[in-house]
């Protein structure tokens, strides 16, 4: 493989630095390259990771008995000022998908990331044997992504790891939350249902695919904020 | 609590008053946990926590210091801590931390850091500085007035954020998301049925997301925005009067739209719901609902839509979406043959 | 000058909560006190930003001295042109690069996790533990790898900010950066 899309591309994708035609250049690409593919998908969940880390510490107890020592005595000094850049506050963490096809492939690790019993085995590949293997099938339409999201295997576990912790911990809660969760899935279920059945008319759309991801993405969030919910009441 | 049920049982001796001053110390963090009930902050200028609570006679407040922590937690002497009112006064400067289960936090004047989750009740910040994340499970959340990197999220309840600045992220499933009144340096909101009304800013460089399946989406775009939009719909309608009158642009086709210089990027993603692009002070020119595309929320789809879609999806696969992709791919890249990859 | 001033009063029984402002003017003027209670206010980010760009709890106590003993000698150089948070930010970046450079270049090493759990409670919520495997990869990286790592996409500095800071070209930076990704993902993987 001669032109497999290039790292510094791949960076440059998940630093917002890629033009529009370079974006879709690697969609394009990785449509059709399972290897590229995987890598992306990978390299997204490693970043969007360390960007979530948190910027705070609790620092230890008596550091600051050694700086009054240091300082005891002294007074502060009037000098050349150093140019000072603007503290960068985090971003928020952006929960949906903005591009299409490489996101899809990296939904389904990303989807294993939101399951608190899956996280790093996705990264270590059991979690994502089923997206890899469809990726490495060189699949080039959306209907392939989607295969390859719902029926990867972290996916699917972390799916049916959570419904159980919400099922049978569901009595716990109160009943407008209950009423307010269910709610809340029909309707993540009504919408996939629709986009589903718009992608079998036309299978290669990407906003489809990429609204199928989103879905899929808050569906998992929805069922993890129930089970915290229901861990929480235990 | 209603006050004269609340009188009654203080005067049976049922409910509890908590009132104490913690001295500040040093401490930045306030930590609450919170089971049932209600939490509302406020802040002064003195280095104290003021905490005044009214609970049941077998609940206490358990105040508990660690480095720059203060946290407060109820417990009860046998099973689970239940009701609680904290009223809470801490320096303007403290950051907070509020999770509750049944409770509703209201957060006014906070300089700091604000974190405030709850799965029921609703959640109110005004102020905050910094990091701020609200969040409700089946309530509404509201921030007003802050700045800096905004984080909310409500499940079934409405979101809005008022007067405030920074990078801004919001998602509910069945609610509305109103943002008016903010000046945003990027802008990430989606709902799966919520309507979504943005009033603010476009900046130069800025980037702004907005996505939701069956609900309506509005931008409002101040005169002078320089902004690139791109919108993409599958079956709702495009509508904007960027360039005098209102115009509708055809279904099923990304449509790109430029304001000014074009310095902002907007994207604007929909299934069924409509867009409206309007000029400031043109709020009110929105076309009326004749496309039956609703998704209601709390509704799931109506039914008229999901007959339509069978309809639709004919048209989709009988090209439509073709024509939209060659006409976004022209658009994009100002060329139709492109690589096709490497494998 | 042998004793502080206002040294026999706690930070913590001051009569009223002082804004960042007002408790810069006062440290500026010599009042260690003031510095103290900005001391607490700021420490944990330093702290953090410390541990982080050093991989070693032992050594990020020993900077967080250096930047906060460097931030009191230079207060009176401090205009309120920005935030006393940005400068002081700015200013630990400046003190934990000059001390990597000082101590020339160091391989890899791993780090005790006690010192990952300092972030652990900001973390205990979601994937408990994750974000210990996560800050443990971060924590092995090659040392510039590291800082540079930490600065994009932890503190969220742009490349050419970085660049600056650094001393180094933006292209070196944009590579560094990618490598200690590439880097992280690998021991993740691992």
């Amino acid at each position: 493989m001669t032109n497999h899309v290039p790292p510094e591309k791949i960076h440059d994708l998940l630093d917002g630095l890629a033009t529009a035609a370079q974006r879709e250049e690697i969609e394009v690409h990785v449509a059709s390259c399972g290897a590229c593919r995987d890598e992306l998908a990978r390299m997204t969940d490693v970043v969007m990771a360390i960007r979530d880390l948190p910027s705070v510490g609790q620092a230890p107890e008596g550091i600051w008995d050694s700086i009054e020592a240091r300082i005891s005595g002294t007074q502060p000094a009037v000098t050349e000022d150093a140019k000072v850049l603007a503290l960068p506050v985090k971003e928020p963490v952006r929960r949906r998908f903005h591009f299409t096809v490489p996101q899809l492939a990296a939904a389904a690790l990303l989807v294993s990331l939101l399951s608190s019993a899956s996280v790093w085995m996705a990264l270590s590949g059991t979690g994502t044997s089923g997206a890899s293997a469809d990726a490495s099938g060189g699949g080039q339409t959306a209907s392939v992504w989607v295969a390859s999201l719902e029926t990867d295997v972290g996916y699917a576990q972390a799916v049916s790891d959570l419904e159980m912790i919400v099922e049978q911990g569901r009595n716990r809660l109160a009943p407008e939350t209950v009423a307010a969760l269910d709610q809340a899935m029909q309707n993540i279920d009504a919408a996939l249902a629709e986009v589903r059945r718009a992608l079998e008319a036309d299978p290669s759309s990407g906003i489809l695919g990429r609204m199928l991801a989103n879905h899929q993405m808050s569906r998992l969030r929805l069922l993890r904020q129930a089970a915290s919910a229901v861990q929480a009441v235990s | 609590m209603n006050g004269m049920f609340f009188g009654a049982l203080m005067a049976l001796g049922m409910i509890q008053q908590t009132d104490t001053l913690i001295p500040v110390e040093g401490a930045t963090l306030l930590d609450l946990q919170a089971m049932s009930g209600s939490v509302v902050v406020e802040v002064w200028d003195r280095p104290e926590v003021s905490v005044r609570a009214e609970h049941s006679r077998r609940t206490s407040v358990r105040i508990d210091r660690r480095g720059s922590r203060i946290a407060l937690e109820a417990e009860a002497r046998r099973g689970p801590a239940n009701h609680v009112d904290y009223q809470l006064t801490v320096p303007a400067s403290m950051n907070l931390k509020i999770e509750g289960m049944l409770v509703s936090i209201t957060v006014n004047g906070a300089l700091g850091t604000v974190e405030a989750e709850t799965l029921q009740g609703d959640v109110a910040v005004y102020g905050g500085r910094g990091n701020i994340k609200a969040a409700s499970m089946s309530g509404s959340v509201l921030v007003e007035g802050a700045e800096g990197s905004i984080d909310v999220e409500s499940v079934a309840g409405s979101i809005r954020i008022v007067n405030s600045s920074g990078d801004i992220v919001g998602e509910t499933i069945g609610g509305p998301i109103t943002l008016d009144g903010v000046r945003a340096a990027s802008v990430d909101l989606g709902s799966v049925g919520g309507d979504i009304w943005y009033d603010g800013t476009f900046a130069p460089g800025g980037t702004y997301f907005f996505g939701t399946h069956g609900g309506v989406v509005t931008l409002v775009v101040p005169d002078g925005a320089g902004a690139q939009f791109e919108v993409s719909t599958v079956m709702g309608s495009i509508f904007d009067n960027l360039g005098g009158d209102m115009r509708e642009s055809e279904r099923g086709e990304r449509a790109r739209f430029e304001s000014g210089d074009g310095g902002a990027i907007v994207e604007v993603e929909t299934f069924g719901g409509r867009v409206h692009i309007l000029r400031q002070g043109t709020e009110g020119d929105v076309p009326p609902r004749g496309d039956g595309m609703a998704f209601v929320p709390g509704m799931g789809v109506s039914p008229d839509l999901t007959d339509l879609l069978d309809g639709v999806a004919h048209a989709v696969s009988a090209g439509l979406s073709v024509a939209f992709r060659d006409h976004h791919k022209a658009e994009d890249t100002g060329r139709d043959d492109r690589p096709a990859g490497g494998n | 000058m042998g004793a502080l001033p206002d040294s026999t009063d706690d930070p913590g029984s001051e009569r009223a909560v002082e804004s960042v402002e007002d408790l810069v003017r006062r440290a500026q003027d010599g009042d260690a006190r003031a510095f103290e209670m900005l001391y607490r206010r700021t420490v944990d980010r330093v702290y953090a930003l410390c541990l982080r760009m050093s991989g070693d709890g032992n050594e990020a106590t020993e900077l967080v001295q250096d930047v906060f003993v460097r931030a009191w000698e230079r207060l009176g150089s401090f205009r309120g042109d920005s935030l006393f948070t940005t400068w002081l930010h700015r200013l630990a970046v400046n003190v934990i690069l000059q001390d990597r450079r000082s101590k020339g270049r160091r391989g890899a090493r791993e780090v005790a996790a006690p010192d990952l759990e300092r972030f652990g409670r900001v973390a205990r919520r979601s994937m408990p533990g994750t974000r210990v495997d996560l800050e443990r990869a971060i924590a092995s990286l090659p040392e510039k790898a590291r800082a540079v790592l930490v600065l994009r996409d932890v503190e969220g500095y742009k490349y050419d900010e970085i660049a600056r800071m650094t001393g180094v070209t933006l292209g070196t930076v944009k590579a560094q950066i990618h490598r200690a990704r590439g880097l992280t993902k690998k021991a993740l993987e691992a």
